[in-house]
């Protein structure tokens, strides 16, 4: 599992290349947390060369949204495989993260409005 | 064709990754299409993971069993542990699937995918060891 990110002004780009599992879902989780510092507002997530998460995986994308939101920033994931998009949906995080096609997509979603 | 492989490991995380192996191999051997793979792989990890997290009280590592058969039709996996009684089908958390972002809670989720993602599971109990068998159509 890789994490690289990238900052644009205020807002946080990443991309996420391997699996998300039991083994690896902490340092995702640490990296993620890291890079987000308190002056980020937006959170753009590339989960194109994600192969694999599991349901601790989820859950570390849901701390992670949640604490963008008790702060006022937004999160967006963008080019999920299908396996990927599919658990999303099972799990009804559709419903409570957003989940576009792509980046242009992702950076419109968290424009400010 | 059909394949079929039978695995013995201890419950600790980093056994698990004999699981994966596992499923790579029949996967391989059986010409898998991957949103199969990626769901098997999925339910397993789910279930395994309860296992190794939660199914003794007693803190030591004990084994488990992993079977996994396909043929042309179907998957089927079986998984055996020596845990306290435990029925995930019944006795795990109702998923929520429904509250906003600021109430939503996770527990649950890993068997609500196995329940949603396979045609038929069911489990027993039997020898003071919990079974779970479920069985997943190719097409």
């Amino acid at each position: 599992m890789e994490v690289r990110t990238e900052r644009e002004d205020d807002v946080l780009v990443t991309t996420v290349n391997g699996r998300i599992d039991s083994a690896t879902v902490s340092e995702f989780q640490h990296l993620m947390e890291r890079a987000i510092t308190d002056d980020i507002r937006r959170v753009i997530v590339d989960f194109e060369n994600l192969s694999y998460i599991n349901s601790a995986g989820l859950r570390a994308v849901l701390v992670i949204t949640k604490n963008l939101w008790t702060r006022n920033a937004k999160l967006a994931l963008h080019s999920l495989q299908p396996s990927i998009q599919e658990v999303f949906s099972i799990a009804g995080f559709d419903k409570i993260i957003q989940v576009c096609a792509d980046k242009a997509e992702a950076l419109d979603a968290t424009q400010e409005k | 064709m059909a394949a079929s492989t039978t695995l013995v490991i201890r419950t600790t995380i980093e056994e698990l990754q004999k699981v994966e192996t596992a499923v790579d191999e029949v996967s391989g051997a059986e010409g898998w299409q991957p949103d199969i793979e990626f769901k098997i792989r999925l339910v397993l990890d789910e279930l395994c993971t309860n296992v190794v997290n939660y199914a003794h009280s007693d803190n030591l590592d004990h084994d488990m069993t992993v079977t996994i058969e396909s043929d042309d039709d179907e998957v089927r996996v079986r998984i055996v542990d020596d845990g306290d009684p435990f029925n995930p089908l019944e006795d795990a958390p109702e998923p929520d699937t429904d509250s906003a972002l600021v109430d939503r809670r996770v527990g649950g989720l890993g068997v609500h995918f196995v329940k949603t993602l396979v045609d038929d599971v069911r489990y027993w109990r039997d020898d003071n060891k919990n079974h779970v068998a479920l069985s997943k159509r190719r097409n």
